[in-house]
């Protein structure tokens, strides 16, 4: 059963829709007019929240945008009126637009290469004019996903304003007082000294930007030359594009914006656009067009992550775990199966280790000049021509063997003179086989190593480190070398320190007092006292 | 009063403090960054000149040259290391004479980035409408020269420790003078050089492998006066031309192939009625020679 007020309600709900449809269907074309309807009236005021309602909501004005670039992505932000903002993003093979992916790209692709390039671009110019060339942001030889990708971040790019007031305007730039700061524009032969000029002069802002163009004029801030206008002389235009319809008598260069040279328009000089394009619309330029870009720093090399120290620690410990592992295991194969070779070649190394390096160094010299002569030698026989393929491949054998050999004997040399000295001192448990020394020795001259690895990274610090360590290793490859080249890879031990004279070698040995050989030469003179033997007695 | 296991284990506790530090240190520095690549670019109207002269010099990395369709004069681009190199462009106007290098500035220091991006580059182009007389000296790294579809009165390749490849793929419109070719420790490999329609080509090589391709359309003589000091040269040669070759060579192979010896020369049968011939100077010292006939 209806109440009154049901009634009333039933009655007034199709008067309200009806009114509601009304204003919509009257609203909806005027909302689509730049101008509100009652923009004519001659009541101000009055009906301004009216206009407000009905007038289109102006585009979001953009006061500041930052470029945001790391190795996997390329972020642009405007900050817009309002705290609000637009983020544009291409990361990890998504496009994104405030959070929320609208497409995909291929990383390295043509759509990451025209976003990188209108980032690079955007980065070094002021706002408004960011947001100009945002707008105008068109990118070429985009297909599929890449092409829907472009034009939904093109769609948001459209959209954007500048800030009322913001828009560079050109203004004349005052002369430098005596002394000041001078830009030549009559040649630009000489860009590596014209340009940082240029840098210097795109630097200064306010009252500090002040500078003088012998023959010419400076401007900041988009400027025009007009339809029909000439300007006699040079034009210099920083932080602004130059937009050429008339006629300049003269270079023109811009700094952190594009020469465009319209249809009609003349510029009897080159032009020079340093951090921009030239942009030859169909004009006349009757000298050469110049372009410099920006350095690809801010785009190609991103700053690596924080990690990027431990990752390249980690790689670098790996490299080197990885070499000593294989020495490792080809040293213990020496020893295994050529044990009285390296224990020559280390003795060579303990008791002739400056003429080993000597002769190392001198094998280093001569290595290439051999093989030189060697293949001349068999080339100018012609059986040895045979024999060619075959002489290299053993003397590369032969040189690897030898090089990594004294490598490990050296090696050797330095755990076996380790293992003397503990033993020396006393010491119990010490390791005495061949397969300790040559892992101890192998961890010695790697230390170095291991610290560049730590510090690798400081600037000059770690490149002294790194050199230190490339000199030490190669001091023990050239010794090792010489070595096994004196000893003839362990065959000969003349200068090992092993000589015994043959009459030696019987049972008196053991026993007689020497009368020949080194032993003898050792031998206490007269009036020397030997060392007593006798403990001393106890106090 | 500190012992001495004290000192020493204060004394192991600060270097392990310091090791410590220092290792953070590490992993919070941020790395320098060393890139500096930049790109400069230069271009002219084509403009009515007799000749165009033209330099280039450039010290490291790849070049490539050509001709444009563009209607330019020429077309540059180089992208260089601006610590290691910077661009100098010149024209005279007057003598249609362009100068374009990259002049090394020699303040780089010790750098270890990537070889790929710091790889320099630079593309040139010409007109094909406009006689060239080229010069172009290159350092270290690779040129890739197509001179075929330029009109080249005379051309100079001065390669000091490079591959470069030279290739004259279509006919040259106008009779080149000369063609200069030197290369200090380089590979020189060219093709078709025929088709520069050149009176004379001179090659001098220091170390390296030569190849001097002379087919192509060309008539009348051709003469070649080639030095190697070490090291390969391969002659290229068209069927049914006419060669004669001198040569002076001390440690150097050569298989005659195709030749019959005159005198000092090697001749091949048709000399003396070929329509076209190669007269061929060579002097070497170590290397062979090998010719090829196409």
């Amino acid at each position: 059963m209806r109440t009154r007020s049901h009634r009333a309600l039933g009655a007034l709900l199709p008067s309200l829709t009806l009114g509601a449809c009304l204003i919509a269907a009257t609203a909806a074309p005027l909302a689509a007019a730049t101008r509100g309807p009652f923009d004519h009236l001659p009541i101000p005021g009055i009906l301004d929240p009216i206009r407000g309602f009905f007038r289109d909501a102006p585009p979001p004005a953009a006061t500041d945008h930052i470029v945001t670039i790391s190795s996997d992505s390329r972020v642009l932000t405007f900050k817009l009126t309002g705290d609000a903002k637009v983020e544009l993003a291409l990361t990890g093979g998504r496009v994104l637009i405030d959070g929320t992916q609208v497409g995909r790209y291929a990383p390295g692709g043509a759509l990451e290469g025209a976003w990188q390039d209108l980032l690079a671009d955007l980065g070094r110019v002021p706002t408004p004019l960011a947001v100009l060339r945002a707008r105008a942001w068109a990118p070429t030889g985009l297909a599929g996903d890449e092409l829907a990708a472009a034009a939904e971040l093109r769609r948001r790019l459209t959209g954007l304003a500048s800030s009322p007031g913001s828009a560079p305007t050109p203004q004349p730039i005052p002369a430098a007082a005596a002394g000041g700061l001078v830009i030549d524009l009559h040649s630009f032969d000489d860009l590596g000294r014209l340009e940082p000029i240029l840098w210097r002069a795109s630097q200064l802002s306010g009252p500090d930007l002040r500078l003088t163009v012998p023959d010419g004029h400076a401007y900041s801030g988009h400027y025009s030359v007009g339809t029909g206008d000439e300007i006699e002389g040079h034009l210099l235009v920083l932080h602004g594009d130059a937009d050429i319809f008339g006629t300049v008598r003269g270079n023109v260069v811009s700094v952190d914006g594009d020469v465009i040279v319209h249809p009609g328009a003349a510029v009897t000089g080159s032009v020079l656009a340093v951090g921009g394009r030239v942009r030859d619309e169909g004009g006349d330029i009757r000298g050469a067009s110049l372009t410099l870009s920006d350095p690809e720093t801010a785009v190609t090399a991103p700053v690596a992550p924080a990690t990027g120290n431990w990752n390249s620690a980690l790689r670098r410990g790996a490299g080197l775990a990885g070499v000593f592992v294989t020495l490792l295991l080809m040293g213990a194969g020496l020893v295994a199966f050529a044990k009285p070779q390296i224990a020559v070649v280390a003795d060579t190394v303990g008791h002739s280790f400056g003429r080993s390096f000597m002769a190392g160094l001198l094998g280093q010299i001569l290595v290439i000049p051999t093989f030189g002569m060697i293949i001349v030698g068999l080339a100018l026989t012609v059986v040895g021509i045979l024999l060619v393929p075959f002489a290299v491949a053993v003397y590369l054998l032969l040189a690897v063997v030898t090089l990594l050999g004294g490598y490990l004997a050296v090696a050797h040399a330095m755990g076996e003179v380790r293992a003397r000295r503990r033993l020396a001192a006393g010491a119990m448990g010490v390791e005495t086989s061949g397969y300790g020394y040559v892992a101890f020795g192998l961890a010695a001259s790697m230390v170095l190593w291991v610290v560049w690895i730590a510090f690798g990274w400081v600037p000059v610090a770690g490149w002294l480190i790194e050199l230190a360590a490339v000199l030490v290793t190669w001091i023990l490859a050239t010794v090792g070398f010489g070595a096994a080249l004196l000893s003839r890879l362990g065959l000969k031990d003349s200068f090992a320190g092993r000589f015994i004279a043959p009459e030696m070698l019987t049972d008196e040995y053991l026993w007689a007092t020497p009368q020949f050989g080194v032993p003898a030469v050792q031998r206490p003179t007269k009036g020397q006292v030997p060392p007593s033997r006798t403990p001393p007695p106890m106090p | 009063m500190t012992t001495a296991r004290g000192s020493r284990v204060a004394g192991r506790g600060k270097g392990s403090a310091t090791v410590m530090f220092l290792l953070a240190v590490s992993q919070l520095a941020v790395p320098l960054s060393a890139q500096s690549m930049r790109t400069f670019t230069a271009s002219r109207k084509l403009e009515s000149a007799a000749t165009l002269s033209v330099g280039v010099e450039f010290g490291a990395g790849y070049l490539t040259l050509g001709p444009n369709t563009q209607g330019m004069l020429y077309d540059a681009s180089i992208r260089y290391d601006q610590e290691r190199s910077t661009p100098e462009h010149r024209y005279d106007a007057t003598m249609h004479r362009l100068d374009l290098r990259l002049r090394p500035i020699g303040s780089a220091g010790v750098r270890v980035t990537n070889r790929e991006q710091l790889a320099q580059r630079a593309s040139l182009t010409f007109a094909p409408t406009v006689p060239l007389v080229l010069d172009v000296t290159l350092g270290a790294g690779e040129g890739e020269l197509e001179l075929g579809g330029l009109r080249i009165k005379s051309a100079a390749v001065h390669s000091v420790a490079t591959r470069t490849i030279i290739r004259a793929s279509h006919p040259n419109a106008i009779a080149c003078e000369t063609l200069d070719l030197d290369g200090g420790a380089a590979e020189v490999i060219t093709e078709h050089l025929g088709n520069l329609r050149c009176a004379e080509i001179r090659f001098d090589g220091g170390v390296g492998e030569t190849t001097l391709d002379l087919t192509g359309r060309w008539s009348s003589t051709l003469r070649v006066r080639a030095k190697q000091a070490l090291g390969n040269l391969k002659l290229v040669l068209p069927k049914d031309a006419g060669v004669r070759i001198v040569l002076d060579r001390t440690l150097t192979s050569f298989t005659p192939v195709g030749f019959v010896q005159d005198g000092a020369a090697w001749v091949t049968p048709n000399f003396r009625t070929a329509a076209r011939t190669i007269q061929v100077d060579i002097t070497t010292a170590v290397g062979g020679i090998e010719v090829r006939w196409e």
